[in-house]
């Protein structure tokens, strides 16, 4: 019995397999290439026009200074913002519908941000790595619902991904980096500046030499350039973690965005839907990766140093 | 039976999420080329509507499958409780009688 309830779920897969695996062919030579490489004419519907992709963000309205990724940033900055007011409009004790959802992410980002920061400091840092999670993983599924960057006016998109614009990743960055700095301050005061001025061992080797014990302070020295050069070395790593922000985001997003619009021109039916879930994966972990990174950069600005 | 209503089930979201979003977008699309606008506002708020309605939809749909998940995810921790509890009583009973 088990047996042939088995046998029969086999089928079943194996069916649905050949079905998808039918649908694929038969829009891959509907498409242009495959119409192309088989010789037969492309289907009407399947006919897709050929990605153009253009590195620089459109601009819908010719006569108005804005670009179609700070359109959707605002979509994605109303939305968030919309569903946390509804969300939080008549709160309860025992949380139910959207009120629910909303706690536990706010609830997840909490624990994910105390555990590594402490309770002090992850209310410090709560509301900056929160919000640029949400605002990223937005921003990335926004994108994703269908149409949404099919919508024109005077021939230019209407909506983009705004991770697609370097501009908002590297906004992002500049945030990132300045709250960093800020919270480093707030937590160790003017020593945090030691992290990239760290003169001490420098002073220590000299005032020995001069003071005759030469020995020790030349062993000292060397220590001291050491720790100088450290201290530079650490300004200019804070200064490129914006650099490596900005490309991390944005090429991911965009190379996500023209590997769908690839999929879609060579293969319109079930194929670029499994392009479609793992862009709606990375998109999160590209959030959870510039969340958590400014997240870990913080925690190491505010870590006494033993 | 059942993997064959949950089956049905699944099938009608991947017809509702496309649908939802279709209509809606459409009918916005058509008032659009009617009045001949030139910014597209019909078909804008047709698509905000149905992914609206998308997502409303999908939620109230998988709503039975969650509540199922949820429940096994509490009788599977309630289970794993007492198997904890069962073998700590065992382990001083042993302990007792040693």
């Amino acid at each position: 019995m088990t047996e042939k309830r088995h046998r029969g779920g086999l089928l079943k897969i194996v069916v649905l397999a050949i079905a998808l695996f039918a649908m694929i062919i038969i829009s891959f030579i509907g498409s242009e290439v495959g119409s192309g490489i088989v010789g037969s004419k492309p289907i009407s519907f399947l006919n897709i026009e050929a990605p153009k992709y253009q590195p620089a963000p459109e601009r819908p309205f010719h006569n108005l200074p804005i670009t179609n990724t700070m359109i959707t940033a605002w979509i994605s900055i109303v939305v968030l913002g919309g569903l946390f007011f509804i969300g939080t409009r008549n709160m309860k004790l025992v949380p139910t519908g959207l009120q629910n959802f909303l706690e536990l992410i706010v609830e997840a980002a909490a624990n994910f941000i105390e555990d590594p920061a402490g309770e002090k400091h992850g209310r410090w840092f709560f509301p900056v790595c929160t919000t640029i999670f949400l605002f990223v993983v937005a921003n990335a599924w926004l994108s994703l619902i269908p149409g949404f960057e099919t919508i024109s006016v005077n021939g230019e998109p209407l909506f983009r991904n705004a991770n697609t614009d370097l501009n908002v990743p590297a906004a992002l960055a500049v945030v990132s980096f300045c709250f960093v700095e800020y919270w480093g301050f707030k937590a160790k005061g003017v020593s945090y500046l030691k992290t990239f001025f760290h003169f001490g061992p420098l002073w220590q080797a000299l005032k020995l030499i001069f003071t005759g014990n030469i020995k020790a302070g030349a062993g000292g020295l060397l220590n001291g350039f050491v720790a100088v050069f450290a201290g530079l070395l650490e300004i200019l790593s804070h200064l490129i973690r914006m650099m490596s922000f900005t490309f991390r985001l944005f090429g991911n997003m965009t190379a996500g965005m023209i590997l769908v619009m690839i999929m879609l021109f060579l293969v319109p039916w079930v194929l670029p839907t499994v392009f479609y879930g793992m862009e709606a994966f990375f998109g999160f972990v590209q959030a959870m990766i510039f969340g958590g990174l400014t997240l870990g950069f913080a925690c190491a600005a505010v870590m006494e140093e033993e | 039976m059942k993997n064959w209503s949950a089956a049905l089930q699944l099938l009608v979201v991947g017809f509702y999420v496309p649908l939802s979003l279709l209509i809606p977008t459409g009918i916005g699309l058509w008032l659009d080329r009617r009045a001949s606008h030139e910014f597209p506002l019909c078909t804008i708020i047709g698509l905000g509507i149905g992914t609206v309605i998308m997502v409303y939809g999908v939620y109230q749909m998988l709503r039975p499958f969650l509540k199922e998940a949820k429940r096994e995810g509490k009788e599977s921790r309630v289970r794993q409780k007492r198997a904890k509890s069962a073998t700590l009583l065992n382990s001083r009973q042993e302990k007792d009688k040693e």
